[in-house]
């Protein structure tokens, strides 16, 4: 099977005065179509750059990044702001939500989205059948439908989360991106996050894409992907990936 | 969404927005407040001249007779030419006012616009008087009254009320400053009706030119055309006496003109002043809102925002802020200033139906604001939107921080903790610190402007009348009294005798009009030098008036030529000497110099100390007595629109000073709120926390004042440049206006900061100091 993403040789390198920092270095990895990744890697490990890089929100100083066949390594600001309007949602360790709107706002927002980006982009054509979803059955997919019209400040963290996953999977995305998505919840609220995550995936066929320093959400993964000081470590696949319910940390 | 993201982070930050809104109403405010009263006394002025013809040469000098007239007229370019006799005479009703009559045959140049009545017919009898006159006499049609002319009294019969463009600004003699309609006046009678008709000569032919037109006032090329046929009807008329003037040299004229044009120029002063405020606001706020908006930003990136949406969403806060701030400015402006200044101008400016008129320049002013917000809000923000989104998404890094060479200094540690913080957080915050003083600094000038304005006008007053001409009472001569009378009246009166009269000057083929006055022997007129330290006139050679010299580009020893209205003979001349007088440029000398150029002295103005009570006014050789007390209320009305701008000025100073300092004061406590509550956690009390805070703005405070203060005088300087060129007003300021200015700015300063220091108060040192999200 031909991977949905591959990495080739990737670095990103930052210029610290006269010094190279590599964030990353020599990364080679591939992603298929509708399993779900567990990028597993501690503090400054490279997890972050590397979902950066898989979200279009960051170019690499060299290697290719292929989506789907596409080389996004060498895309402009137009070109990757295309690609993460048709392809990518994003899930955030903060939720980062608008807190001047509501969650149904919030959601909805990604209407807006779709409807200033660059038009005739290679991204429409593929993902014109994935069109913005009703953001009133999205609130109502993750069990918010009494909080649709309350302001972020008005929810708990769980929710917010849950909103922040509602806007991600609004533009019915073909890859969905999460940064330490628990990392702010309690254990209980935590999981039903993660449920949801995983039924994105099993039941939707969304490739999911997670970030984070919990080992054990490894268990839930269909690939682990180990980062340490920039480099992959090892890429471990999992037969009979765990419920999330049966997680404990 | 977006757009109701922008409506809920304006009423979330709604004091800081607010500002912007204000300073862009209050720029569009005064700009088309004076645009509509500027461009509606312009629109007008044309209207009236073109629909009235008013005519463009007056020729005057001798006796006109039918075959001069033809003569005039066959002088190609001039379309039409009509003849009047123009006299001073009177009208005697409870009271006996002056009244300038013009006997004419026809009246096709220069049209009456009648108000009530009949229009007027070659032949016709009856009187047409000035609707100024008969509105404040209450005089009707039909009414019969008594007029005099040449020593002849005769009864005419009122047959109708005018406006006449000749007449749009008038005085009643040469020593009026201020105009003050109805207690004296002008009227049209027809030939016919001239009382003496043994005596009847046309002393004034009023011609149209063609190429002369009555729009945008007089340009170089018809100024020439002018003097071209000039010289030809003298050539025409074979007459050394004949002179001819434009409209320049006509008081009505030049005096609207140049009133319209002072108004045009002032258009451009104070918007510029808040539309600048306006951008120090909005590059504080919008900078730092897209700063507090980093990870949202980065967040709308992240989700495939092109960076143009959000750029366009940003920019917008401005653009709807600044739209709706200067389309409310606008019609507030319109409604209220150009309706105030018109009101005023319709009195002392005789043009029917004036009225204020929007312009194109008023668009474009609110267009130019919206803009010029529109993209200091993207350049302000565009800092945030440049980097990747991942970068974006990461709190920014902390601000590099330097020892300031101050800091490394000994001096520094003698300093006190509260000196060292404040120091400390003014350098570090220097746009905010900057648009603090800047605030301040509006706020003093345009007080100090409002105080220096009412400093100059006093001065004024004082300088003519109390320097300059330090006489009791003037006499106005009639015209043609025999020098034998003046001269006794003089000594009756132990008076001083002037002569005055209208002159041309020509320098480098530029010819300009201009006053001459020949002084008597006396000591009640006083001159002072071009530094206002008294001088004698040079008994040897002509002075000329220092805004003359610099009109015409000369100085003292330069040669000019000139000659006398009514006079065909230039005299070449060197400037002998420079005096300064506010309201009467051109040239002075003395009686025996005068009289040894063989000009013959012909006093029409005796100033005195001796009161020469009542009953003067009804002899024969004399128009009028003035007293001082007179002089000095024709001021009142011109100090009276002067109080109105300096209300307009000072209510302006406080509201840009509230605005500023309030918002900058909220910026500040928002961004010090940790500092505050760490503050508070270490035990300082509210009340010290609150001496901090009010050290930096007594600092930012005289700062402001410091450079607010030069800034008022350059304001005021600019003001008094856009006076006509009669007028030489000295920009003056009194040790009250700076103390004023102080005062008042500190007053407004400490109030704001007393309101915002409450706040210290509510700083919640848990909220506060809990980690950032």
């Amino acid at each position: 099977m031909d991977p949905f993403i591959e990495f080739r040789n990737v670095e990103r390198k930052y210029m610290l005065g006269e010094n190279a920092f590599y964030a990353l270095k020599d990364v080679d990895l591939k992603i298929y179509k509708g399993e779900m990744v567990v990028i597993l890697g501690p503090s400054g490990a490279g997890k972050s750059t590397l979902l950066n890089l898989l979200g279009g929100m960051d170019s690499p100083t060299g290697g290719e990044i292929l989506f789907d066949g596409h080389d996004i390594a060498g895309f402009k600001d137009d070109d990757l702001t295309a690609y993460r309007a048709w392809n990518v949602g994003v899930v955030f360790q903060f939720y980062n939500l608008i807190p001047t709107l509501t969650a149904y706002e919030n959601v909805a927002l990604m209407k807006d989205v779709r409807n200033n980006v660059k038009r005739h982009s290679i991204w429409e054509k593929e993902a014109g059948d994935a069109p913005v979803l009703d953001p009133a059955e999205m609130l109502a997919s993750v069990g918010l439908s009494a909080h649709m019209h309350q302001f972020p400040s008005q929810m708990s963290g769980g929710e917010q989360q849950r909103t922040s996953i509602a806007r991600a999977l609004a533009k019915n995305p073909r890859l969905l991106l999460c940064d330490e998505p628990t990392g702010a919840l309690d254990t209980g609220t935590g999981k039903e996050v993660l449920k949801l995550l995983q039924k994105e995936s099993s039941e939707n066929g969304h490739t999911v894409v997670m970030v984070t320093h919990n080992s054990f959400f490894a268990d839930i993964a269909d690939r682990v992907i180990r980062v340490k000081n920039g480099t992959v470590q090892s890429v471990e696949t999992n037969d009979a990936p765990k419920d999330a319910e049966e997680v404990n940390w | 969404m977006l757009l109701r993201k922008m409506a809920r982070d304006l009423l979330r930050s709604k004091v800081q927005f607010l500002s912007i809104f204000l300073m862009s109403l209050l720029s569009m405010y005064v700009f088309v407040g004076l645009d509509s009263e500027a461009n509606g006394m312009r629109y007008y002025e044309e209207r009236y001249y073109e629909m009235t013809d008013l005519c463009d040469l007056w020729i005057q000098g001798k006796a006109f007779r039918d075959d001069d007239l033809k003569a005039i007229l066959s002088i190609p370019g001039v379309v039409t030419a009509e003849k009047r006799r123009q006299e001073d005479g009177k009208i005697m009703l409870s009271d006996e006012l002056d009244m300038q009559m013009n006997f004419i045959d026809s009246n096709d140049i220069s049209r009456m616009v009648i108000v009530d009545g009949e229009d007027y017919m070659p032949g016709e009898n009856g009187v047409w008087i000035d609707c100024m006159l008969s509105s404040v006499q209450k005089l009707h049609i039909g009414d019969k009254i008594k007029l005099k002319v040449d020593g002849k009294e005769f009864d005419e019969v009122i047959r109708g009320t005018f406006y006449s463009p000749e007449y749009v600004y008038f005085l009643p003699d040469a020593a009026a400053v201020m105009p003050d309609y109805g207690h004296y006046g002008v009227c049209y009678l027809d030939t016919s009706e001239y009382p003496v008709s043994e005596d009847f000569s046309y002393n004034l032919v009023t011609a149209d030119v063609d190429g002369i037109d009555n729009i945008g006032g007089i340009s170089d090329e018809e100024k020439k055309l002018g003097q071209r046929i000039g010289n030809e009807v003298s050539r025409v008329l074979d007459s050394d006496k004949v002179v001819t003037t434009d409209k320049d040299a006509n008081l009505s004229y030049q005096t609207f003109h140049s009133e319209i044009e002072q108004h045009a120029s002032m258009t451009y002063l104070f918007p510029v002043v808040f539309l600048l405020i306006a951008m120090l606001g909005i590059i504080t706020t919008m900078t730092r809102m897209t700063s507090r908006q980093r990870i949202q930003i980065g967040t709308m990136k992240a989700l495939g925002f092109t960076k143009k949406t959000i750029t366009i969403h940003y920019a917008s806060y401005s653009f709807f802020l600044s739209l709706a701030g200067g389309m409310a400015g606008a019609a507030l402006g319109y409604a209220t200033i150009a309706q105030l200044i018109i009101d005023m101008q319709s009195d002392a400016y005789l043009v029917p139906d004036m009225a204020k008129a929007f312009s194109w320049k008023s668009f474009i002013g609110i267009m130019i604001s919206v803009a010029v917000s529109t993209l200091v809000s993207y350049i302000s923000c565009r800092k945030e939107l440049a980097p990747a989104p991942a970068e974006t998404l990461r709190p920014a890094s902390p601000k590099k921080l330097r020892h300031s060479a101050l800091e490394k200094s000994s001096l520094w540690l003698k300093l006190d903790f509260s000196t060292q913080w404040n120091i400390r957080d003014i350098l570090r915050n220097k746009v905010r610190s900057a648009m603090g003083m800047v605030g301040v600094l509006g706020c003093s000038m345009l007080l100090f402007g409002a105080f220096a304005c009412l400093d100059t006008m006093n001065f004024i007053t004082s300088w003519l009348y109390g320097e300059l001409n330090t006489s009791g009472y003037q006499i106005i001569m009639e015209p043609d009294t025999p020098y034998s009378v003046t001269e006794e009246y003089a000594k009756k009166y132990s008076g001083q005798m002037i002569q005055n009269g209208a002159l041309e000057f020509e320098v480098n083929g530029v010819k300009k009009s201009g006053t001459l006055t020949v002084y008597d022997v006396g000591n009640y007129i006083h001159f002072e030098d071009e530094k206002l330290k008294y001088t004698r006139l040079n008994p040897r050679g002509v002075s000329m008036t220092y805004k003359m010299a610099q009109t015409l580009g000369i100085k003292e020893g330069d040669m000019f030529k000139w000659h006398i209205v009514g006079d065909d003979k230039w005299r070449l001349d060197r400037v002998a000497g420079i005096y300064r007088h506010p309201t009467s440029q051109g040239i002075a000398m003395t009686r025996s110099l005068f009289e040894d150029m063989e000009y013959d002295f012909n006093p029409d103005c005796i100033c005195t100390n001796v009161d020469p009570g009542t009953g003067l006014d009804d002899d024969d050789h004399i128009t009028g007595v003035q007293g001082k007390k007179e002089m000095l209320e024709a001021f009142d009305s011109m100090k009276e629109m002067m109080y109105t701008m300096i209300y307009v000025l000072v209510a302006a100073a406080i509201v840009l000073g509230i605005v500023v300092l309030y918002n900058l004061g909220v910026l500040s406590l928002v961004e010090k709120n940790r500092e505050m509550a760490t503050l508070k956690v270490l035990g300082f009390t509210t009340g010290k926390i609150r001496q901090i805070l009010q050290m930096q703005n007594i600092w930012i405070t005289g700062a402001g004042i410091v450079l607010g203060i030069p800034a008022g005088m350059f304001l005021v300087t600019a003001l008094f440049a856009t006076m006509p060129e009669s007028m030489d007003y000295i920009a003056t300021y009194s040790p009250q206006s700076f103390l004023y200015t102080i005062a008042g700015t500190y007053a407004l300063s400490m109030t704001v900061n007393r309101l915002l220091s409450r706040k210290v108060k509510t700083v919640d040192m848990v909220d506060a100091l809990k980690g950032q999200e």
